[in-house]
């Protein structure tokens, strides 16, 4: 609503010299001349009205000694009369000139100004329907945009006397009240720039653009105190472009950004980039976008919002590296409101890791490494588990949702804390904590294979050697694929922990 | 010389927790009645452990209540100013702990830690840094003491080379460090260098490829540690996605991920996703658990959101089935579980403008353990304050300790950005366990709580200092003097923008 008012303000003017002109010669306190009542006394306009085709200023209006011949207390009573005050217009309409380029006689005053009325001097203004019967007269009304204002008009920044009542009272035109006006009125004014300086300054388009001052100069649009006072105060209104409302938008506005930069500067200063990308990231783009400029508007503010902090709950697709919120057809909700710009996807906390580590996120054009440590530090300063994960978290280590050693180190992390409450083991098998499964001796092979590393949190190695040694009861651990020549490549100081010797020396 | 300047980012963490450790414990046997199978139980239900012969029987029991107050502070400092590029990075955390047992969390008695400290030359071309730093890959995060040199050859192709003393992932510490011989016997004896380079190329705008490989060779160079390659691959066509994951463990010939997602173009406020993925823990080789013949397991997933135009209402929903490789171990007549399946949901919804709610559901059966638990939330956020209050219940199974807990638990949280350079956020929550039966088990029941500053001190060099204005005066809910304030400070920082806009369009 705020941008059609705003934008709005472009053809606002376009309504106004009929007022405007009617006002020109009527000030509020000055009494119009009856001259229907006198109609029988002159027969002719000139007589009065003398310098009107010639532009003579001192004799297009009677003398009040003229009235006085009349109203002289005797033959009629005194009247008070002086030459009426042209107020300061918008209207540059002349009849001399208007006879000089037309060919017409202004002695033919009835044309204008008489055009309903049989009855002589029953006069009234001209008005702008009768302008347009023969100039644009192809033009709906006084106000469609294929009107000229030229003809009649002055732009604002000739119209220097036009005072600020008479501008706050332009009326606005029909088609700036249109719903979408606001999103096409770019392109309105682009086609018929020379309309908008009629009723708009660069205050107009400031009040929005953040580069207001350079889309006023485009557009022939100059400085204007009147217009400064009357947008003084009044917010910003932002619509959402067609391409702003894809679905893939976030995805592709980084490309549709370097493209043609300026013309996202319409809307948006470097600050809205910079709510997301806050590293050196697509700087070299941001850095072609205005500044909020002193006396242009601050553009769209975007504010970053973290990622929720149940965020392992959330399990949101998250392709989408940027998800802003809420749009609605053509509008965003609250025009006034900064908009929150949710830089990852909920769910990304979970998928993040194939685009990140392929390069296709460039993070670090936002964050430096150690803010994966936030995270991945194994203490993290952002809640990646939902809330009292310590008393849930059995399920998700056995079942691997994620890979917990790419965060927590296991033997000192998992295998520390469950020291601590009493999970780890002491070596002797008969404390009663896998009691449950009387066969669990028999059985736990399936289980170490299945979840090692589950065991390893609670088990030491010499625990296990107890048994899987050639120190112990010489059960072998090995599964049928375990590649143990690689492993005595690899690492045969390993080997030699459970084994005494090189198990491939057969002496 | 630019100017110098100096930023000093701070996280103050203090926590609460509470635990009722396990104690072992016994029984007579003539107290303890037979249980459903082959085990008996305790008055209570409880199961214990009796061997033939023993006069008592043996179970593990919850103890007295055992409390922490953690504090962890955070210290990231950026100095800059050094010469062109030039800056120097430090990332270090302080721990301590009070409480009746504060080493209830981890690694508390470890009072410092140097998580990075590095110098960096950035070039346009070229990053070189130098001292202890962070390497981010498909193997996850870690850091190490070394060198590393990224090279951006082309716009397309990028290049790195890094080397120097291994640390231990998720630990910041060597491999003959304190931390992992308090825990372990076998402890490593030697430290490790690592070695490892990586190529990362974009085959096209909305494609890319990195390719990793890396060692961890002991220093004396007579044995690995590690020895991994990790490729990962991410290419957007059209409005759907593919990426996918390859890590090898090299060193025992063994796959240890491969997954493969696919991501399907919404259709009306939906999306789908599908992922299949086969995993198989990785241990270094300073270990002998690599040589106990772990199996992986495959895995498919799907998943489904939908969201109203307007992202008032989002309705998420995912399931996922998962079945081990054959071990060829264990009883054949007696199997364990070898397959599980997780299902869940979330619901988000923007009630009004401030408000929130959201609630879930999920499952996870699964070998080992399995859980449900449901969780509903309601949020309201104001932009520099925010209140929130949850409850929560979950019911943990344990199949190797047959037994099921019920917790309940009620919690609030609220955050308030005091002023841009200032945050104080906390949480408190309550949980009490309603039920037992069986097997030993944790008693949950217990008090938890969160309080953290997040403070800054300094302002960022060049483009950062614009974003830190910015984020002040957003974070401000900026007026117009604050905007105008900050455009001075743009145009006093900034070069102004050259050119003439485009029409609006």
């Amino acid at each position: 609503m705020r941008l059609i008012l705003a934008l709005g303000m472009l053809l606002t003017c376009l309504v106004a010299p009929a007022r405007a002109h009617a006002q020109s010669t009527a000030p509020e306190n000055q009494t119009r001349f009856p001259h229907a009542q006198h109609e029988k006394l002159f027969p002719q306009c000139s007589g009065c009205h003398q310098g009107i085709p010639t532009g003579d200023r001192a004799t297009s209006f009677p003398d009040s000694a003229l009235c006085g011949e009349c109203h002289n207390n005797r033959d009629q009573q005194k009247v008070a009369w002086s030459t009426p005050y042209h107020a300061p217009s918008n209207l540059k309409f002349s009849h001399r000139e208007h006879d000089r380029q037309s060919g017409a006689k202004s002695e033919n005053c009835s044309t204008c100004h008489a055009p309903r009325s049989p009855s002589w001097m029953h006069v009234e203004r001209a008005t702008p329907a009768q302008c347009r019967s023969c100039h644009t007269h192809n033009a709906a009304a006084h106000f469609s945009v294929d009107n000229r204002c030229a003809t009649c008009h002055l732009t604002l920044a000739q119209a220097t006397r036009l005072p600020l009542a008479r501008l706050a009272a332009f009326q606005k035109p029909e088609s700036h009240e249109k719903g979408d006006f606001a999103q096409r009125h770019g392109t309105v004014a682009a086609a018929a720039q020379s309309q908008c300086a009629f009723c708009h300054a660069k205050e107009s388009c400031a009040r929005c653009h953040v580069n207001g001052t350079r889309v006023a100069a485009q557009f022939g649009l100059l400085a204007d105190a009147r217009v400064a006072t009357l947008v003084a105060g009044r917010k910003a209104v932002y619509v959402a472009p067609a391409t702003h409302r894809a679905a893939a938008f976030l995805d592709t506005h980084g490309k549709l950004a370097s493209a043609n930069v300026q013309s996202c500067a319409n809307c948006h200063a470097r600050s809205s980039c910079q709510a997301c990308h806050t590293g050196t990231g697509a700087a070299e783009t941001i850095r072609q976008l205005p500044i909020a400029e002193n006396g242009s508007a601050a553009g769209v503010q975007i504010i970053r919002v973290n990622t929720p902090w149940n965020s392992s709950t959330d399990v949101g697709a998250a392709s989408s590296h940027i998800a802003l919120g809420p749009a609605t057809a053509g509008r965003f909700a609250n025009d006034d409101q900064p908009r929150k710009a949710q830089v990852h996807a909920p769910g990304f906390a979970r998928t993040h890791g194939a685009p990140a580590a392929s390069g296709q996120l460039t993070c670090e054009g936002c964050h430096s490494r150690s803010y994966c440590a936030d995270c991945h530090g194994g203490e993290s300063k952002r809640r990646f588990h939902v809330a009292n994960f310590a008393s849930r978290h059995a399920p998700e280590a056995y079942g691997r949702e994620t890979d917990c050693q790419q965060c927590h180190n296991p033997e000192v992390f998992c295998r520390g804390c469950h020291i601590q409450v009493g999970l780890s083991s002491t070596g002797r098998s008969n404390v009663g904590f896998h009691s449950a499964l009387p066969l669990w001796v028999l059985q736990h092979g399936q289980a170490a294979r299945q979840g090692l590393q589950s065991c390893t949190s609670c088990h030491t190695q010499k625990d296990c050697m107890q048994c899987h040694s050639q120190s112990g009861r010489r059960i072998s651990p090995h599964g049928p694929d375990f590649d143990a020549r690689r492993m005595w490549k690899a690492n045969r100081l390993t080997c030699l922990r459970c084994h005494f010797k090189d198990p491939f020396d057969s002496r | 010389m630019v100017a110098q300047g100096i930023r000093v980012r701070g996280v103050s963490t203090f926590r609460l927790l509470e635990l009722r450790p396990f104690v072992d414990d016994s029984a007579a046997f003539n107290t303890t009645v037979p249980g459903a199978v082959d085990y008996r139980l305790l008055a209570d239900g409880r199961v214990v452990r009796c061997v033939e012969g023993d006069a008592f029987c043996r179970y593990k029991r919850s103890g007295a209540t055992a409390t922490a107050i953690p504090y962890v502070q955070d210290l990231q400092l950026t100095g800059w100013g050094l010469g062109r590029g030039v800056s120097i990075i430090a990332d270090v955390r302080l721990r301590a702990a009070m409480g009746s047992a504060p080493a209830l969390w981890p690694r508390a008695e470890d009072a410092f830690d140097a998580l990075a400290a590095y110098v960096q030359l950035d070039r346009s071309r070229f990053t070189a840094r130098v001292g202890r730093q962070y390497a981010t890959s498909g193997f996850g995060v870690y850091n190490f003491d070394g060198a590393s040199l990224t090279w951006r050859a082309h716009r397309r192709l990028t290049a790195e080379a890094f080397g120097g003393w291994s640390l231990a992932q998720g630990l910041n510490e060597s491999f003959t460090s304190s931390e992992i011989a308090a825990v372990d016997e076998l402890a490593p004896d030697r430290n490790a260098f690592l070695l490892g380079a990586q190529v990362r190329v974009r085959p096209t705008e909305r494609s890319s490829i990195s390719a990793r490989y890396q060692r961890e060779l002991r220093v004396n160079r007579s044995a690995l540690y590690s020895e991994r390659v990790a490729l990962d691959g991410s290419w957007n066509f059209g409005r759907a996605s593919l990426d996918g994951s390859f890590e090898q463990n090299l060193s025992a010939s063994v796959v240890n991920e491969f997954r493969v997602r696919m991501r399907l173009p919404p259709v009306a406020q939906t999306t789908l996703s599908l992922e299949a993925r086969h995993f198989r823990p990785f241990f270094e080789l300073w270990t002998i658990w690599g040589a106990f013949a772990p199996v992986g397991f495959d895995e498919v997933r799907t998943q489904a959101s939908w969201r109203t135009p307007t992202r008032a209402l989002s309705i998420d929903v995912h399931g996922a089935y998962r079945k081990w490789e054959a071990t060829d171990a264990g009883l054949d007549f007696a199997p364990l579980r070898n397959e599980g399946w997780r299902l869940g949901g979330v619901a988000n919804w923007r009630v009004a403008t401030h408000w929130n709610t959201n609630a879930s559901y999920s499952a996870d059966i699964g070998f080992g353990a399995a859980r449900t638990e449901g969780d509903v939330g309601v949020h309201w956020d104001h932009g520099r304050v925010f209140l929130g209050a949850n409850v929560s219940a979950f019911q943990s199974i344990y199949e190797f300790r047959i037994g099921t807990g019920r917790v309940f638990g009620a919690g609030v949280d609220a955050g308030w950005q005091i002023n841009p350079d200032l945050r104080l956020v906390g949480d408190a929550a309550v949980y009490q366990q309603r039920a037992f039966n069986g097997a030993p088990s944790n008693d949950w029941t217990q008090h938890r709580g969160t309080l953290r500053f997040e403070w800054r001190i300094g302002s960022d060099p060049g483009a950062q200092s614009v974003t830190s204005a910015a984020n002040k005066a957003q974070a401000r809910l900026r007026g117009e003097a604050e905007l105008k304030r900050v455009a001075v400070l743009y145009q006093n920082r900034l070069p102004a923008t050259a050119g003439i806009p485009e029409p609006p369009q």
